[in-house]
Parts: C-alpha cells; sequence; structure tokens
C-alpha cells in the first residue's frame, strides 16, 4: 500500500467514525444518557454486516439490515430504562454483554480471518473508500441535523432536560428515549459498517473503545467550532473523529508502534487531556459557578 | 369543572416511614375560579398540586374534570388539561433550550411531531417576541433568545406562565412561586401572574405564602392543615373575612383527627 493510500484510508476510518461521534452526540448531549450500547452496537453492525456480504448477500441490503440491528440494540436499552427503570449505565452494560456474546457465537460462524471482499462501489481501492465513507456519513450528518432541528428533536432536547419537563409539555418521553436510542445506536452500527467496509476485516472487539472515541471526539468537535450550536458540534464532530483517527494512527504507526490493541488507552488518555483542557478553559457562566 | 374527591396520599406506606400527606381532600373548582391554597409548612399544598399536576400517584380518591375521571391519567395525558409553575423551576420549563425553544415546544403540544417538519420557524421570533413584550415584565422580551438555566428565578416562572397560555391549558397549577424574591420582584410577578390568568379566564389552583393576595386577588381562598381541608371562605363569607381570622384559621385543628399520622 502506498503512502497515499495510506492517508486516504486514515481519512476513510476517520470519517467512518464520524457517526460514532454522532451517536454519543445524541445520547450523550442531547438525550443526556450514558448509553455504553454504542461500543456493542459497532461492533454487531460491522461483523453482522461482514457475514452478510460474505454470505453473498447484496451489501446496500446488508448495510440496512445491519443498521436495523443497531436500532434493535438501542431499543433493548430504551426498553430496559423505561418499563424496568434500570439505570441507563446498568441496562446498556447488560444490552453490551448480550450483543458480545451473539458476537462470540458469529465466530463458529464465520470461521477466522475472513476479508470482506465486496463493496459498495465495487473495488476495494483506498479512493472508493473515502468516496463512499464521506458521501454516506455527509447525508447521515444532514439527516441528524434535519432531525435534531424538527419538532420531534426539540422533543428530545427537552427529554434531556428533565423526564417532567417533557412530559408536562404533552411529549411522550418512553417513545422519545427509544426512536432517540435506537437512532444513536443505528448510527454507531453504521460506524462499524463503513469501519469493515474499509478494513476489510471484523474481529469481535472492534467497537472496544468506541464510546470514549465517541466522546473525546464530542468534545473535540465542541473546542473545534467553539459554539454551542447543534450546526456547529455536528461539524466539528465530523472533522474531530478525523483528527483524531489520524493521532491514533500516528501514534501507532509513526509513533511508538504500539499496536492498534493499546488504541482504548490513547483514546483514554486523549479523552482525560481533552477534558482537563475543557475544565482549564472554561468560562464563568451561570452553569458552571 | 375539577371535583377533588376524597384525596388520600400516602408515602412509603406499609413502611415504618409512612408518613399521610393528604387524607380525605376533597373540594370542587368551578370554570375560570381562581383559588388560593393556604396553611402551615407541611400542610400538604405542595403534594396536593403535585398530584393534580400528576407527578404523584393517588392511595385512594378520585378526580374527575367536567365530568370525566382522570383519576388514572398520567402525566403526559393529563399535560392537556394542567399546566404547572411551580416553586422549582427546574420541573416547568427545560433549562438547556432557549426561551424561544421553550416556547416553540409549548406550540407542538399534543400535535403528532414530525421528523423533518423544523420545530422553529422565523415568524415565530417575532410573534413571541410581541408577545413578551406586552407582558411588559421586566424586559423579558430581550432575553428571547437566552438558555433558560441562565435567566433568574422569575423569568423563568413567567415563561412557564406563558407556556401554560400558550399550549392552551385549562387549569394553572401554582405552587408558590413568588417565594424567594424580593418584595418588587415578588409584586411584579403576582400582577403579572394575576394578569395573564384573568385575561386568559384560566381556572387556577394556587398554593401561596401571601396571605393578602389570597383575600384580594382570589376568589377563594382554602386553607389546609394536617392534609384536610380545614377552611373554605368563598363568596361573601371570603368578602367580610379579615386578615387575622385568616391567619387563626392555619392552625385550626380538622374536624376528624386522627394523631397516628402527625409527624
Amino acid at each position: 500500500m502506498s503512502i497515499m493510500d495510506s492517508i486516504l484510508n486514515v481519512f476513510a476510518l476517520g470519517l467512518a467514525f464520524a457517526p460514532v461521534g454522532l451517536s454519543v452526540l445524541l445520547s450523550k448531549k442531547i438525550l443526556k444518557i450514558s448509553d455504553l450500547t454504542c461500543e456493542a452496537s459497532f461492533g454487531l453492525g460491522g461483523c453482522s454486516y461482514g457475514i452478510m456480504v460474505i454470505f453473498g448477500i447484496n451489501p446496500l441490503f446488508a448495510m440496512i439490515l445491519s443498521m436495523m440491528f443497531g436500532y434493535i440494540s438501542g431499543l433493548m436499552t430504551s426498553s430496559m430504562m423505561s418499563y424496568i427503570r434500570f439505570n441507563s449505565l446498568v441496562a446498556s452494560m447488560i444490552t453490551a454483554g448480550i450483543i458480545q456474546t451473539i458476537l462470540l457465537k458469529s465466530n463458529s460462524i464465520r470461521g477466522l480471518n475472513v476479508w470482506v471482499q465486496n463493496s459498495l462501489l465495487g473495488q476495494m481501492s483506498a479512493i472508493n473508500n473515502l468516496l463512499l465513507s464521506g458521501f454516506i456519513v455527509l447525508i447521515i450528518t444532514f439527516l441528524l441535523f434535519r432531525i435534531i432541528n424538527s419538532e420531534y428533536g426539540l422533543g428530545m432536547r427537552i427529554f434531556g432536560s428533565g423526564r417532567i419537563v417533557s412530559e408536562s409539555l404533552g411529549i411522550n418521553s418512553i417513545n422519545v428515549l427509544n426512536s432517540g436510542l435506537g437512532i444513536s445506536n443505528m448510527l454507531s452500527a453504521l460506524g462499524g459498517i463503513l469501519t469493515v467496509q474499509i478494513t476489510g476485516e471484523f474481529p469481535i472487539g472492534i467497537g472496544n473503545g468506541c464510546f470514549i472515541f465517541g466522546l473525546a471526539s464530542m468534545m473535540l468537535g465542541e473546542k473545534i467550532t467553539k459554539s454551542d450550536s447543534i450546526k456547529s458540534i455536528l461539524i466539528g464532530c465530523f472533522f474531530s473523529s478525523i483528527i483524531m483517527q489520524c493521532v491514533i494512527k500516528f501514534i501507532t504507526y509513526y509513533g511508538y508502534d504500539l499496536g492498534e490493541e493499546y488504541r482504548s488507552i490513547i483514546l483514554a488518555v486523549t479523552l482525560i487531556f481533552l477534558v482537563a483542557f475543557k475544565k482549564g478553559n472554561q468560562e464563568l457562566t451561570k452553569e458552571n459557578v | 369543572m375539577i371535583n377533588i374527591e376524597d384525596i388520600f396520599v400516602v408515602f412509603y406506606a406499609g413502611t415504618p416511614l409512612e408518613r399521610v400527606a393528604l387524607r380525605g381532600v376533597n373540594f370542587s373548582v368551578k370554570d375560570g375560579e381562581v383559588v388560593s391554597i393556604l396553611g402551615n409548612n407541611g400542610a400538604g399544598r405542595t403534594t396536593l398540586l403535585r398530584f393534580l399536576a400528576g407527578h404523584i400517584t393517588l392511595n385512594f380518591g378520585r378526580l374527575w374534570y367536567n365530568g370525566k375521571d382522570i383519576t388514572s391519567q398520567s402525566l403526559e395525558e393529563r399535560s392537556n388539561i394542567f399546566s404547572s409553575v411551580f416553586f422549582n423551576d427546574n420541573v416547568c420549563t427545560a433549562g438547556d433550550l432557549t426561551v424561544l425553544e421553550n416556547l416553540a415546544a409549548a406550540t407542538i403540544h399534543h400535535q403528532k411531531q414530525s421528523f423533518f417538519r423544523p420545530a422553529i420557524v422565523p415568524s415565530m421570533k417575532d410573534k413571541f417576541y410581541d408577545q413578551l413584550k406586552n407582558l411588559n415584565f421586566m424586559e423579558m422580551e430581550k432575553f428571547i433568545d437566552e438558555k433558560v438555566c441562565n435567566l433568574a428565578k422569575p423569568y423563568k416562572q413567567v415563561l412557564a406562565l406563558l407556556v401554560a397560555v400558550i399550549k392552551g391549558a385549562k387549569v394553572l397549577l401554582i405552587d408558590e412561586h413568588s417565594t424567594g424574591l424580593d418584595v418588587d420582584t415578588s409584586k411584579a410577578l403576582l400582577e403579572t401572574t394575576e394578569k395573564i390568568i384573568r385575561s386568559k379566564k384560566i381556572t387556577t389552583i394556587m398554593a401561596i405564602n401571601d396571605p393578602e393576595f389570597a383575600l384580594k386577588r382570589s376568589d377563594r381562598a382554602i386553607v389546609l392543615n394536617y392534609g384536610q381541608v380545614v377552611a373554605d371562605f368563598q363568596g361573601k363569607e371570603k368578602e367580610k373575612l379579615k386578615l387575622e381570622d385568616l391567619f387563626l384559621s392555619f392552625n385550626k385543628k380538622p374536624e376528624v383527627f386522627d394523631k397516628k399520622y402527625i409527624s
């Protein structure tokens, strides 16, 4: 692989991870829920897509189906929260555990080291990957922007302010939670699909550290755009995930040669650095005094 | 018309911490009536209003609105009828949203919310700006684009009142919304409240710490003690009522009195 191809692939991977940032933005920033399901739904999306493509299912159909699986995983978490009144962390960890077990089972179906040969754009060249990721992520970002600014999106933002407020304004909080977490996990699954599409492999631990990545890219996005508006944060998320991916690749390949398995540590350190940086530079507003 | 029938609210029922907050509250409120609920701390005023709003559930009793039993309706279902302005302003308005967004949320109340129809259209801002200006409350219109969490308490309370008006609430529940404010602001807030409820003819049930307001401005004054109605002043009886007599009624013991429930 030439240097140009590597660079293009890093950019493509950055774009592939952008939906994860958007997913965390939706759950953490808008619904104010710490949803760890996105780690599992990333893997679920990627693995189910990979398996379906290997079995000869149309990649586009496989993509839609895998995104639906992501939606269902979000629905599982939200149902536990709404009907059994589980805490968001507990509910999301249970769902993540269930999905992880399914993924382990999938090991026996797919065998080891199977590469995805098909692609939506035919051959899996670096430029095709970049175009594919860019096109899909742009559409998804635009759609998410429209949803957040819609009447339903306003309902989601009110839900984030408190369940009592949203219900006293006539908003069905169970519906909002279901669709919010569903869309959030669908985005995460899309991230997994695009990653599998680019890298061509789908290890079970593909989604490890996803939540931290999303959180870090969301915060970096806020820092880059220096704005509180949804539009700016969405655009910031888009660029910051590319920057984050570049940083990871730089450290793992060209820096200390740590290897991909240390990605979570790098992400965690970056996140801590970002939080410390953010807290240190906060302006005194009524919210944080 | 609201009928409150023999309402019992027991917290931590069946445990050593059991506490009866309301025991057999009975009264009716006519359409357009402004009712003040008075009483000492712990008398059950807030519990009564929180029950009416749908925040807490009943142990016994019935609640009727225009002949329809709404006892088992949830907070979301009751939001068609009731709107609340509580001392805890965080349960009335969305703090992370701007004033404009809060008002826009009230307009889409109980509509089928669309995934793609924008929540805020350009004409909304001018409309709400004018509405805020007409209220003439401490230049509130200047804060239309400000996040609600950054606003002072009286602005939040007025916003909650306006949200109630915009969403077309039939009954307004107000719980000590002017408590903790300085004298001038409190007076301005009460005047604005009265202006809104009288102009829109909204039925109002108002827990208040200002007996003078209850005596002069409201149509009826109900006094609660130990979770029961101990006095109900209305019509000519209320007109003749003196402030001292109203104060005296605060410590009146209920007719049916069970010492078990005193904490």
